[in-house]
């Protein structure tokens, strides 16, 4: 008899203030490791200003996330928000310029890992070491990726408590002993050390420090009480993020000052220490040679780890993200393919794994750093103008039970300042990425050209409109409640129609995400041909119900078709079912003249039945009340 | 008002002046080096200098 298991808890909102607060700061707090540095580079003694402004930034996109999320508590970010306030195209613009956020994210996180590293083997932060060892691990990460990991969120948390608390005693340390205003001060030649030009482009890298906030939207679908805990748990990470990243590039510029050499002003943070600056921290806080080699290998070891998981989440991001996408048909059906045996989206993760690989190869920081900064600010910049977007279009929208403070009235509705503030932030970083450094806008042109070109494309191919919304409806399953089974197999003859219910049926039944739902889509071959017939037109009809299975079901759905003879249909089904081991079959029952007909197909998946069999009711001739039937498996 | 509504309009007031602050300093020095009304710092310091005003305008507007 087929087990049964309670349904899991981590499907159902659970997630309250602390955990998103933990997990969204996991996100956000690692960027440090890495955006200190190359903040520095452009920035100099400006470091903590554009921080600062940033951080306004930040504070402003974090807003915008908060209520739009609140308002449509589901995956995709900006994109979500693109689509409600405008249109599939506009949404689909910013899931890409998001997906390129992930690319850089995974490069970018992997390339630090090694320099971190450098604590025990110093060869490591050098090229082309880092380069090989940050590949390298994207590769093992992606190959863990397909073969499915599970993600401990217990660990994830207590890293993430680690993290900043880590954070708080170098601050604490760095404050105490080297903190001098004097150098500070010393450190800026306006308009020279930085030029305005590198201040304006550093504000627009700056915004890397802040990457992960989409990871708040992203498990909004799994908060408890997400108009309460949302706004509080970003009001958090937003204190939290804003004061420690002030504070960090204080203790760093005062502990490695800007100096002149040779005309050129520099400071050991752009340059000895730009791949591991925290390090760099740790080596000038002035404290005794013993105790500055502990904390050394203690911070390089969790920067290290830290910065391992920043990239597993990307290339997690990365295969959600795209699986909305294809879940709303923005991208082919094809990247978001599952794996037959380890039910994992491989093709999205090794391409855009792949992708992230090649992005590290020229070894070059500054570039992924404003490659991120173009995505990110285009993405922002459309969640920005969605929420005004959304204020102007539902000015009275019950949903949007979060309303941030400061608003103006103007044009009929209530102007969220924040959104516009951040709107105009994002916008002008976009612009100045792209004015100030040519290759980041062929790039990242280019990156948009793809995206858009492979959108036109396939939704041509797919005959739908490039603004339509094609949302897969996920229909209520008949009353399945409280029992799951590891693998359920749906059979489909091939003269019935395709049911979405009876997939909706089987995703319930198989409700936590890994367990697998085969579809068993038989084409019946007459006996007077061949069984390898070529019979391409029924043979494309019996696929496409798989294909839609998969729209519906989403990654854990696989399937087949198989060619059986007249009257095999139901050995068939039972065979299938016995060699996957299926804890369910589910298979649909049609109706003569408003009356239930058990046909011979459903007669022997009865009888044959090596475990318990679902019947659903086939909707178009069913009567007014839903037929189910459950049988047991033999014992 | 509530002690949490004072502290946002001090925090958002307190910020529009360190916006407008750096404006009128890059605008400064942007002129006193020689730079034109196209030159970077000059459109920075613009934009600074115009999100500080603007934005302490519309909180102080919304305390009358």
């Amino acid at each position: 008899m087929a087990e049964r298991h309670p349904r899991e808890e981590a499907l159902r909102r659970v997630h309250g203030v602390g955990a998103l607060f933990s997990t969204a700061y996991g996100n956000v707090g690692s960027s440090i490791y890495y955006a200190l540095g190359v903040v520095a580079v452009f920035a100099l003694g400006m470091t903590p200003v554009v921080f600062l402004i940033s951080g306004l930034i930040f504070i402003c996109t974090a807003t915008t996330y908060a209520e739009a999320t609140v308002m449509y508590p589901e995956a995709g970010g900006s994109s979500s928000f693109a689509r409600h306030a405008f249109n599939e195209l506009i949404s689909f613009f910013a899931a890409w310029g998001q997906v390129l956020n992930y690319v850089i994210t995974v490069a970018i996180s992997a390339f630090f890992v090694p320099h971190y590293l450098a604590v025990f083997w110093e060869p490591l932060e050098s090229n082309p070491a880092d380069i090989i060892v940050g590949i390298a691990l994207i590769l093992l990460l992606i190959g863990i990726n397909v073969v499915g990991s599970k993600e401990s969120a217990r660990l994830n948390i207590v890293l993430a408590i680690a993290d900043l608390m880590t954070q708080v005693i170098v601050v604490s340390i760095g404050l105490a002993l080297v903190f001098n205003p004097e150098i500070l001060v010393d450190n800026v030649e306006l308009g020279v050390a930085p030029s305005w030009g590198n201040f304006a482009l550093a504000i627009a890298v700056g915004m890397i420090a802040y990457t992960g906030i989409e990871t708040l939207s992203n498990m909004s679908e799994e908060a408890r009480d997400a108009p309460r805990t949302v706004p509080r748990a970003v009001g958090l990470v937003v204190t939290a993020v804003l004061v420690l990243f002030l504070l960090i590039p204080v203790v760093a510029l005062s502990a490695m000052p800007v100096t002149e050499v040779g005309g050129e002003f520099t400071t050991e943070l752009a340059t000895t220490y730009a791949e591991n600056p925290m390090l760099g921290i740790v080596d000038n806080l002035g404290l005794a040679e013993g105790v500055t080699n502990i904390l050394r290998v203690y911070v390089g070891m969790l920067a290290a780890i830290i910065l391992v998981i920043a990239t597993n989440a990307g290339l997690i991001g990365l295969s959600r993200l795209t699986f909305s996408m294809g879940q709303y048909r923005q991208l082919p059906e094809a990247v978001r393919a599952i794996h037959p045996r380890f039910n994992t989206p491989y093709v999205a993760i090794l391409l855009f794994g792949v992708i992230s690989a090649v992005a590290l190869l020229p070894g070059e920081t500054e570039l992924l750093a404003t490659m991120y900064a173009f995505g990110a600010m285009l993405s922002f910049t459309i969640a920005h103008i969605s929420v005004i977007r959304l204020r102007s279009r539902y000015p009275d929208a019950e949903k949007r039970t979060y309303k941030p403070r400061g608003s103006i009235r103007a044009f009929g509705f209530e102007w969220p300042l924040t959104a516009v503030l951040g709107g105009l932030g994002t916008f002008a970083a976009w612009i100045v990425v792209m004015a100030l450094n040519t290759r980041t806008l062929l790039i990242g042109t280019g990156w948009m050209i793809v995206g858009m070109a492979i959108y036109l494309l396939y939704r041509r191919h797919q005959k739908l409109g490039l603004r339509q919304t094609v949302k897969v409806v996920m229909p209520e399953p008949l009353g399945v409640e409280e029992v799951e089974y590891r693998s359920v197999l749906v059979a489909f003859q091939d003269e019935e129609p395709f049911s979405a219910e009876m997939v909706a049926t089987a995703a319930k039944l198989a409700s936590k995400r890994r367990r697998g739902i085969h579809v068993h889509s038989m084409l019946t071959v007459p006996t007077n041909l061949p069984l390898d017939a070529e019979l391409d037109e029924r043979e494309a009809e019996a696929a496409r119900k798989v294909e839609e299975a998969k729209l519906i079901g989403g990654q854990r759905v696989t399937g087949h078709v198989a060619r059986v003879r007249p009257g095999q249909a139901g050995y068939s089904v039972a065979e299938e079912a016995g060699m996957i081991e299926a804890e369910a079959i589910v298979v649909g029952l049609r109706h003569r003249a408003g009356v239930p007909h058990y046909d011979k197909t459903l007669q022997t998946v009865l009888a044959e039945r090596p475990c318990r069999v679902i019947v659903v009711s086939a909707p178009a001739d069913r009567p007014p009340a839903p037929v189910q039937a459950l049988a047991e498996a033999p014992q | 008002m509530s002690s949490s509504g004072r502290a946002y309009r001090l925090a958002v007031l307190a910020f529009s002046v360190v916006f407008a602050a750096i404006g009128v300093a890059v605008l400064t020095v942007t002129l006193v080096n020689g730079g034109g009304p196209a030159s970077v710092g000059f459109v920075m310091g613009i934009s600074f200098l115009g999100v500080g005003v603007g934005r302490f305008w519309i909180t102080l507007r919304s305390l009358r």
